[in-house]
């Protein structure tokens, strides 16, 4: 009897609860798939965010607002103002960094919030602005899928494709505080439609160092040996020889289904060296000009001199604004602690300083289908 | 509390006063056969079924008396067999003047006990003057149902028949199956009133007499009027009347039954009742069906992960959409995200109301269904299909996920083979849901962690009921979620400590028994 007594009381008091307080279903929240932040004309804060619309009335499904505030929180203080439900950042997909924020060397602290609040879900992609966040945020792009989703497959299959970096908060974390390395992020601009145009690459500090085209990119992410699913790559094999061009008769595009980048370092005469080797298997896709134009065995000569060009101009432009998004240093510190050690606080310097090879070794896999 | 404890008080002087019982007379019969029918009427007043035929036996030349209820017996019995015999021939052979009837099975009784209760269940009671013995003969006969088709343990290939309401033939059944000496039955009557005969059947080198003893006994305690069936007895002797899961298998298949036995496992058989006790049982054999057996093994395995899955999913899954929806949306993939927050939009209450609300309705259409006659059991359908799951989404009054959910649900619960372990999942899942709802995940966690401290602590008979998954046997793993091949399960399995455990196999060497 007295066991029955206790499991009622029990079950009684257990309905009593009020439960965990931040519940709210689901239906209740307005949650946030899109954060943006920005500056404006006279350097203020300006923070963005979008969110999908459940209601039946509304015609977009979708809603974005523009505010100034403080901080991260504190905008939400006045997103809740404007909004149906309580703002959640648990689904934010990507972070929107205007190019007038990066352009400040001390922005990353702003992104505390995003870090601090475990509210917050570390897959969010952190994509650089080329121009106004509004004009991505407010972007609608009608016949597209709701715009985060269009952004986030953007950016994931740029990724897939080896164009783009993921770039989600935990890796920006890492390689911001990462000594022998700079950050890179992905860079999207808006001109007549919303586009992916290749990457930013900054300084450890955050602050915005030069951008990359896509084939740019695409020649980083090799050098950073992150091939994923596919490198395609489009190349010049010799010189124009007339004027008329116009179907460009000496390109030729290949896929790279084997691509292993070694880098190998030496530390003489007070600077570093570093001797990359890519290795690549490729298959060719496509090629426009006739087969008599080139021969076999020196198409792929021709090859390997084009992409060592391209590697070797990449590299040159990466030493000038003495920055390391491939990280070299890494290597530098696996292998010459001590002389690293001495020049991790400015190794974007050192880099610059130090001599870089690079070496193609291309085997060609199958040439097509056609002859 | 003492409201609940005068309550208590109460209770106990009621249950002090004496009962009331009719104890049979221990006396012997009389030799004077206008006594004993005297006695016969005394102890049947108000007995309208009750013949009393009174004769003079042609062979011996003495009045006699035929007694036995009319309903209970064979009429074709008594007249031809019992009746025709005295009545009619002479056997001048026959020296000591015995009974001659054309019967099988006939006792000799003295006492008035025995008489009565050979009357109560159909046998017919011949008095002879002068002598102080009676004779009872086998003339039963009472209205039967043919052997039929299993109706909730229905398999495809297996057997197609199951028991009926007669405990002998049911006895019978089972023992088609095992043509052995070694299959012994044990005979015992419970019920003050009720005298149910109980018939417990095992092999005597197989099962474990330590567990057949703890049997007998707690059949042996029960101080009853009545059992009125087989899965009254069960609940009488289970080892925790408070868990949810059943601790003793009812089946109303013979084929399963005699596979059980032939692991070792003892079964119970009750008279008047169309279901047979098997323990001690674990777990795992509320998952099994007899049809595993009568298919390829692969596929059965297959079907095995299917019920496991459903299990989990007939509990957790209205409490994971709870969770879910009130305090998890994160984990929501972000395009059925959107679809569930378009759907939830329109519906005007919190999930776990929402959840309630069908989950109810489901369980009422379900009790609803079981009970009516099927011709009007396809109304229901109708009406829960349409009107309750295609309006209650049009009306907004749940969302479509939901309705989903209680779907998938319902499919996942009907996947368990067992209607005991089926309906102690359906109930299950409340709880979980009122978890869910107060704490997430995590009061889903605490439920899970209950749930699964309760299932190790359970026992069937005294044997674990976990096994072998809560004490870890891996030899036993071979029947459990992938049936292996027959001809690999050499050995019984140890969870009925059966105490020999090696089947017979001819790949074993001689000499292995007690494995």
């Amino acid at each position: 009897m007295k066991r029955w007594v206790l499991a009622l009381v029990s079950i009684l008091l257990i309905f009593l609860l009020s439960s965990c307080g931040g519940r709210a279903p689901l239906e209740d929240l307005t949650l946030a798939f899109i954060l943006g932040v920005d500056l404006d004309d006279e350097n203020n804060l300006t923070f963005y965010e979008l969110n999908p619309v459940f209601h039946k009335g509304s015609k977009k499904g979708l809603e974005a607002y523009e505010v100034r505030a403080k901080t991260i929180r504190d905008s939400r203080r006045i997103f809740d103002g404007l909004t149906t439900g309580e703002v959640v950042a648990g689904k934010i997909q990507v972070l929107l960094v205007g190019e007038r924020v990066l352009e400040h060397a001390g922005w990353f602290s702003i992104l505390d919030s995003v870090y601090r609040n475990p509210n917050f879900s570390m897959n969010t992609r952190v994509v650089a602005v080329k121009g106004p966040v509004s004009d991505v945020v407010f972007y609608n792009p009608g016949e597209k899928p709701e715009l985060s989703l269009h952004l986030k497959a953007v950016i994931d299959k740029s990724y897939d494709r080896t164009r783009a970096v993921k770039g989600t908060l935990q890796e920006l974390h890492r390689e911001v505080y990462e000594k022998g390395m700079t950050p890179i992020i992905s860079e999207v601009k808006k001109e007549k439609k919303l586009e992916l145009s290749g990457m930013a690459l900054l300084y450890n500090k955050g602050k915005y160092a030069a951008s990359l085209d896509v084939p740019e990119s695409t020649l980083l992410l090799v050098l950073k040996n992150e091939k994923r699913h596919e490198v395609t790559m489009t190349i010049p094999i010799f010189p124009i020889e007339k004027e008329n061009n116009i179907f460009h008769k000496n390109e030729l595009s290949f896929q790279a289904s084997r691509v292993k980048t070694k880098i190998k370092t030496g530390y003489k005469k007070n600077a570093f060296h570093f001797d990359v080797k890519v290795n690549m298997t490729v298959n060719i896709m496509e090629r426009i000009f006739p087969e008599d134009k080139v021969k076999k065995a020196e198409l792929v000569k021709l090859i390997e001199k084009e992409l060592q060009k391209q590697f070797t101009d990449l590299i040159k432009k990466i030493q000038k604004k003495k920055i390391d998004p491939i990280g070299f240093g890494l290597y530098a510190r696996a292998y010459h602690y001590e002389q690293f050690k001495k020049v991790d606080n400015d190794w974007g310097k050192a880099l610059a300083e130090s001599d870089i090879n690079v070496s193609v070794n291309v085997k060609v896999n199958a040439y097509g289908a056609v002859k | 509390m003492p409201f609940f404890r005068r309550y208590k008080k109460e209770k106990k002087n009621q249950l002090s006063i004496p009962k009331q019982q009719n104890m049979p007379s221990q006396n012997l019969i009389s030799s004077e056969i206008v006594e004993n029918i005297a006695e016969i009427q005394d102890i049947f007043s108000d007995t309208p079924d009750l013949v009393v035929k009174n004769f003079v036996i042609k062979q011996i030349n003495r009045p006699a008396t035929l007694v036995y209820l009319s309903g209970l017996t064979d009429k074709n019995a008594i007249n031809n067999d019992v009746l025709k015999p005295l009545l009619f021939e002479v056997d001048k052979e026959n020296a000591d003047l015995e009974v001659k009837v054309a019967l099988g099975q006939i006792k000799e009784t003295n006492t008035w006990k025995n008489i009565e209760d050979a009357i109560l269940q159909g046998n017919s009671v011949l008095f002879i003057d002068g002598r102080t013995v009676a004779y009872q003969f086998d003339t039963q006969g009472w209205p039967q149902r043919g052997i039929e088709d299993t109706s909730i343990e229905s398999s495809l290939r297996g057997a197609h028949e199951g028991f009926t309401e007669t405990g002998s033939s049911n006895i019978a059944l089972i023992r088609r199956h095992i043509p052995s000496r070694e299959l012994k039955i044990k005979e015992m009557t419970i019920g003050e009133r009720g005298k149910i005969k109980i018939s417990i059947m095992y092999l005597a080198d197989v099962a474990n007499p330590e567990v057949l003893q703890e049997l007998v006994n707690r059949i042996n305690k029960l101080k009853v009027d009545f059992i009125i069936n087989t899965a009254a007895l069960a609940e009488y002797i289970e080892d925790n009347p408070y868990s949810p899961f059943p601790q003793l298998f009812l089946t109303e298949r013979p084929d399963f039954a005699a596979s059980e036995i032939f692991q070792g496992r003892i079964a119970v058989v009750v008279d008047r009742s169309p279901n047979v006790l098997i323990g001690p049982v674990t777990f795992e054999t509320f998952f099994k069906s007899m049809d595993d057996y009568s298919v390829r093994w692969m596929a059965a395995s297959f079907l095995r992960f299917m019920r496991y899955f459903g299990f989990f999913a007939a509990i957790f899954l209205p409490a994971t959409y709870i969770a879910v929806i009130s305090f998890h949306f994160e984990i929501i993939p972000l395009k059925l995200l959107l679809s569930v927050g378009a759907s939830r939009e329109k519906v005007p209450f919190p999930p776990f109301i929402e959840a309630i609300i069908m989950e109810i309705t489901l369980e009422m259409l379900r009790e609803a269904g079981v009970r009516l006659p099927a011709k009007i059991g396809q109304t229901v359908g109708i009406v829960g299909g349409i009107v309750i799951g295609q309006a209650a989404v049009q009306a907004g009054i749940v969302s479509n996920i939901m309705v989903i959910v209680v779907a998938l649900t319902a499919i996942a619960s009907f996947i368990i083979p067992n209607y005991d372990m089926g309906s102690a999942i359906r109930m299950l899942r409340f709880p979980m849901m009122i978890a869910a709802s107060l704490f997430g995940f995590v009061g889903l966690t605490v439920g899970l962690m209950t749930l699964i401290a309760h299932f190790v602590a359970l026992e069937s008979l005294g044997t674990p009921y976990g096994s072998p998954i809560a004490p870890l046997r891996f030899t036993d793993w071979k029947d459990l979620f992938i049936r292996f091949p027959m001809w690999s399960t050499v050995k019984r399995p140890e969870s009925t400590r059966a105490i020999q455990r090696k089947k017979a196999n001819p790949k074993l060497p001689e000499g292995e028994e007690n494995w």
